[in-house]
């Protein structure tokens, strides 16, 4: 199936993509298949949440979309005001959707929207319309400055042309999404470490972050700034151990990294001679 | 099973080329109205590309050419905006042959006149204030950013319009990069690029031979001026290359954000200290190019300081505490000063002095403060010290400094943006005939009290004697201005504290004033006449994207085109363009075969398009919309300074000496070597409000201006497909300016995200809304200028309501040695405040009384 494949570490929240989308189908009626979109409304939206702390904080920018869905809840409700096109595509058909509000409560991803003024459910088309006309992508793809969006078929992605594996945004909504991603954040831990007796910054301190409850351990050096990342962790909690030849070895315990934590100034003394 | 349904094989409409300020795009059109833009995309076939090849990693520009935030917003949010100009209009109080009102700019409404009203008005007051006074009475401006256009562009008609009438130009400094413009010049020369030696296929030299790439108070992905998110893709490739990648920053910016290693935080102002401890290390641990400082440098030790200047004037002096000030610039001094730990410092010290590393130094918001002339000093002098034209080490800016592969001999395009126009292909130039000029930052002293006299203080300079030249106002022989013609009605947003403008503009001395542009907000506001101009989707031209004309030869990293742009709908309402409006005002005027030489739009970009070597017919190249130039086999690429690098003796800079002078003769000569507010070696100055000064403990807050990630400076203010993604939206549902503060100060001031507070200082106060973040060093708020002034009262400045923050801004000259460009340095409290009470306190400034889009008063 031929779907759009979202890299949230190539997404800078240009938001190219909503304006692509807008300016398709704000104010364009693209009937059969949708009427003009309705303000306020993001068929495709970069959510943005920040996390961690101080100079290692991070944004992470995720679009979201309609997933569509394989066993799409709102297609459950809506009886015969939406249909499944030839290429899997769950879409609203705006000519048999009129006051079906229940649409929008029925979507676990927030995706689908109410047009007050045409009283009916909104939502991504994947721009069925121009694939009709024959063209080779949605709009919010071929706008996308970084490649966070593509358009791919994913039956043909496999180990050896994916940089990273496959994921899908909540699976544990149990609706079976469509819409492929890579890269979905994950936890990390991250920090400084330097040696307050010389005050230098320590570069290749081994550092090791191990899962409190599964065992399952990361691993990094510092760099010339004695900084380490320790990324795309599991949840939990972590015990953090720094080690330099010549320093005295030092573990933290405890560390839960689901904060992303920044554990700033790691200090590391000089093993005594 | 029921139909599904389909949609046709057409949707009738027709694809047009067009290039805009956010890049190249195509528009589709049906019966007169824009259906959809698009980035422009080239089909594989018609392009030969070039690559980037380097540790078996090839990098190809994309087919598809990505846009710019504002890029599809600029279409038909824009162009059929409620805020449009559509009509001609005149403010309702303003009667030319009888009480103008002055007073009530900025307060009274506008009524539609017709063309030919307004034509007859312009024409008999220039023809009145022209008989008595002379052309120097009449005054012409100009925002800084109009539309994208070669032919329509402020160089092109505007000045060949009133330079052959004859008026005075109210002109603006390089306020881009200001400390840059009157500092560097004096280091390196380089007058022509405003103090920036051109980086010359930097994007080669960085992919070869840069290991290390630092971003010094700079931001390239959103920087927003032409060209940013474009380069996304090969900061990433950079970065798989193995790139190590800094930032030092006050903001965590977007380029930091997407592909740093590392985000170090410094205190705003605070540059020169970690500069020189910077110095300090690298001379300790011998990790700089003595060699090249002997050779191609003056004034680094005191060795080599020209003939005549005091001993302990060198910069090694300075550094070494052998200078009078007896300081020894070491990391453990500039910690406490620009907040960055001594270890660290050194750590920059030490990779920047032993690897090939590009320094992303030049413009940025460092070099608009206070001192900011010793910031772009200093840095350079830190530059040369790694040898500048050096493989690997490429000086640049934020923006249009990195270009693809492009040959400018062998691939002659149309001249891009900011270049001469029509100027260019027609038989006879008129230099202006007025000589007297007015520096944007000195307009309020000259209009309230003439006479005045400043140095410096030009758009364009010739040489660095420039910034040191007297002005006068009026001039000998001149009259003061009476007539004021402004293109684009957002010049008096830009620099500081805009009601020194906006009280100008009441002025009963300023008797008629005129602003064209394409939507109605702030100087319109204040203007006697406004006439409506067309966007580009509805008038011709021929550009080349990314190509800044006389500045810079390139700013595109993308395959290089030429694009004509199509007229792909007729004006909206009444809109000309601004050639047009010249065109009958000259033609009323009896200028009309000068201004003109009886070519039309048409003709003029036919003889411009005849300049390039584009295999293309003008029709066949016209029709199409676009062309690709294909890559040249043998293209061999330039470096930054290289000549000089190479051979100082015979590639010498425009500097007296010839050398990079990091002992300023000139400055010494004008100044003398003891000037403490610009030494004749560059040194860290402790600014006036900044952290330091004794302002702080009444406005603690240093106010950070990093460009507005989803407007064009103040352009798309009002779009709100943009103000969505950033604007807070208050209880009262009105789209608030954010204000960015860390945690750490959100906590100290008790405000929490979505609160609505005041910023203020003595000049005034506006409101914002709260966004806590990390992204922001503690003691900084980042709440940036562009937004459409919303003044709550009659005087603006006192409380602005859209919390453009340039109502505030410090608006005092750098120092004795520039008139302006400090408006970085800005201090402000902040306090929450109770929205309900400010409503029943400014019931009309609420309803939209003052808000400079709003015409009908």
């Amino acid at each position: 199936m031929k779907t759009i494949l979202v890299d949230p570490d190539r997404c800078m929240q240009c938001c190219n993509c909503q304006n692509a989308c807008k300016d398709e189908h704000c104010d364009n009626d693209w009937s059969p298949i949708a009427l003009p979109q309705g303000r306020h409304q993001f068929w495709i939206q970069v959510r943005e949440q920040e996390v961690g702390q101080g100079t290692r904080m991070k944004l992470n920018r995720v679009p979201v979309l309609c997933q569509q869905c394989a066993d799409a809840p709102c297609m459950k409700v809506a009886g015969e005001a939406m249909y499944r096109r030839e290429e899997g595509y769950v879409l609203i058909d705006p000519a048999k959707a009129k006051g079906l509000k229940k649409l929008v409560d029925a979507c676990p991803y927030g995706v689908i929207y109410y047009n007050d003024e045409l009283d009916m459910p909104q939502k991504c088309t994947m721009c069925a319309h121009l694939l009709d006309m024959g063209w080779d992508r949605p709009r919010c793809v071929a706008a996308c400055p970084a490649d966070a969006l593509s358009y791919v078929d994913v039956d043909e992605l496999t180990w050896d042309n994916m940089y990273a594996p496959l994921e899908r945004l909540n699976p544990e909504f149990g609706t079976n999404p469509q819409v492929a991603y890579v890269n979905l954040p994950k936890p990390f831990i991250a920090g400084a470490v330097y040696d307050p007796k010389g005050d230098r910054c320590l570069e290749g301190v081994k550092v090791k972050a191990t899962h409190m409850v599964t065992g399952k351990s990361w691993k990094t050096r510092s760099d010339n700034y004695g900084e380490f990342r320790l990324r795309r962790l599991d949840p939990g909690y972590y015990t953090v151990a720094f080690d330099l030849c010549g320093y005295s070895y030092k573990e933290i315990s405890k560390v839960d990294a689901r904060r992303c934590p920044d554990l700033e100034d790691i200090q590391l003394y000089p093993k005594a001679e | 099973m029921p139909q599904i349904p389909h949609y046709p094989a057409s949707d009738g409409t027709r694809r047009y080329a067009t290039c805009s300020t956010a890049g190249p795009m195509f528009a589709y059109a049906k019966d007169d109205r824009i259906v959809r833009i698009e980035p422009m995309r080239f089909e594989p076939e018609e392009v030969k590309s070039w690559s980037l090849n380097r540790h078996g990693k090839e990098y190809k520009p994309p087919l598809i050419h990505p846009l710019l935030q504002w890029g599809l917003a600029s279409g038909k949010p824009t162009v059929y905006s409620e805020n449009r100009v559509k009509y001609p209009m005149k403010r309702v109080d303003w009667d030319p042959s009888g009480e103008r009102n002055p007073q009530n700019r900025g307060i009274s409404g506008y009524e539609r006149i017709s063309w030919d009203e307004a034509y007859g008005i312009i024409v008999a007051e220039m023809q009145r204030i022209g008989e008595s006074f002379g052309p120097s009475a009449f005054c012409y401006s100009m925002s800084a950013h109009p539309e994208w256009g070669s032919l329509h562009f402020v160089f092109s008609d505007l000045f060949r319009f009133w330079h052959m009438v004859g008026a005075t130009n109210r002109e603006f400094t390089p306020n881009s990069w200001e400390g840059w413009a009157c500092g560097a010049p004096f280091l390196w020369g380089y007058w022509q690029g405003h103090g920036l030696p051109p980086a010359t296929d930097s994007l080669q030299d960085i992919t070869y031979h840069s290991e290390t790439i630092i971003l010094w108070g700079t931001d390239p992905l959103m920087h927003n001026t032409y060209n940013g998110i474009d380069e996304a893709r090969i900061w990433k490739y950079w970065k798989d290359l193995g790139k190590h990648i800094i930032v030092i920053d006050p903001l965590y910016n977007e380029t930091g954000m997407w592909a740093a290693d590392s985000w170090i935080r410094i205190i705003p102002g605070t540059d020169n200290a970690c500069g020189a401890a910077i110095a300090h290390t690298w001379i300790s641990e011998g990790l700089y190019d003595q060699d090249y400082l002997d050779t191609h440098c003056i004034g680094f030790d005191e060795e080599h300081l020209p003939v005549g200047a005091p001993a302990g004037s060198s910069f090694r002096a300075y550094i070494m505490g052998e200078a009078d000030d007896g300081i020894v610039k070491t990391p453990e001094w500039a910690e406490p000063i620009c907040g960055i730990p001594a270890r660290v410092i050194r750590a920059i010290a030490r990779e920047w002095g032993s690897r090939p590393t590009s320094m992303w130094v030049l413009t940025g918001g460092a070099c608009r403060r206070t001192f900011a002339h010793e910031f772009a000093r200093l840095f350079g002098t830190l530059c040369a010290m790694q040898g500048c034209g050096k493989p690997g080490y490429p000086m640049l800016s934020p923006g249009l400094f990195l270009a693809g592969p492009y040959d400018g001999v062998r691939q002659l395009g149309p001249t891009g943006y900011a270049d001469g126009g029509m100027n260019v292909v027609l038989e006879n130039y008129y230099p202006n005939t007025v000589k007297q000029t007015i520096t944007f930052q000195k307009f309020r002293d000259c209009i309230e009290n003439p006479p005045q006299k400043w140095h410096g203080g030009h758009q364009d300079n010739f040489n660095a004697e420039m910034y040191l030249e007297t002005c006068e106002y009026p001039m000998k022989g001149h009259s003061e201005v009476r007539l004021l013609w402004q293109r684009g009605g957002t010049l008096t947003n830009q620099p500081g504290k805009m009601l020194r403008d906006h009280v100008a503009y009441k002025s009963e001395k300023i008797e008629t004033f005129i602003v064209t542009d394409v939507v109605f907000n702030r100087d319109c506001r204040y203007a006697d006449i406004v006439l409506p101009v067309t966007t580009l989707f509805e008038r011709q031209d021929l550009t080349e994207p990314g190509s800044v004309g006389q500045y810079v030869p390139s700013a595109y990293v993308g395959l290089r085109s030429a694009v004509f742009s199509h007229k792909i709908i007729e004006p909206i309402g009444e809109s000309r363009s601004d050639l047009a409006i010249f065109e009958e005002l000259a033609e009323r005027l009896g200028l009309a075969e000068q201004f003109m030489e009886g070519n039309t739009e048409d003709s003029l970009l036919e003889k411009m398009y005849a300049r390039t070597n584009i295999p293309l017919s003008y029709q066949d190249f016209k029709e199409k919309g676009y062309y690709v130039w294909p890559a040249l086999d043998d293209y061999q690429p330039g470096r930054q300074m290289k000549e000089f690098y190479e051979d100082p003796e015979n590639n010498p800079l425009d500097t007296p000496t010839g050398k990079i002078e990091i002992y300023s003769t000139l400055i010494a000569e004008f100044y003398g070597t003891d000037n403490p507010e610009i030494p004749v070696t560059p040194r860290y100055i402790q600014e006036r409000e900044g952290r330091y000064d004794p302002l702080a403990q009444k406005y603690p807050l240093q106010d950070l201006q990093a460009h507005p990630k989803f407007r064009f400076h103040g352009k798309f203010d009002d779009c709100e497909w943009l103000s969505e993604n950033y604007k807070v939206y208050g209880p009262d549902g009105y789209p608030y300016e954010p204000a960015y503060l860390n945690p750490e100060d959100a906590k100290k001031y008790a405000v929490e995200n979505g609160d609505i507070i005041r910023a203020y200082n003595d000049r005034g106060g506006v409101l914002a809304g709260v966004q806590v973040t990390h992204r922001v060093t503690p003691g900084v708020i980042w709440l940036t200028y562009g937004a459409w002034n919303d003044p709550l009262e009659a005087t603006p400045s006192m409380l602005d309501r859209s919390g453009d923050i340039n109502a505030i801004t410090n608006p005092d000259p750098m120092s004795v040695h520039h008139v302006g460009g400090a408006y970085n340095s800005t201090l402000v409290a902040i306090e929450k405040v109770d929205l309900d009470e400010l409503a029943a306190r400014y019931p009309e400034g609420f309803a939209g009384k003052y808000s400079t889009w709003n015409w009908k008063g």
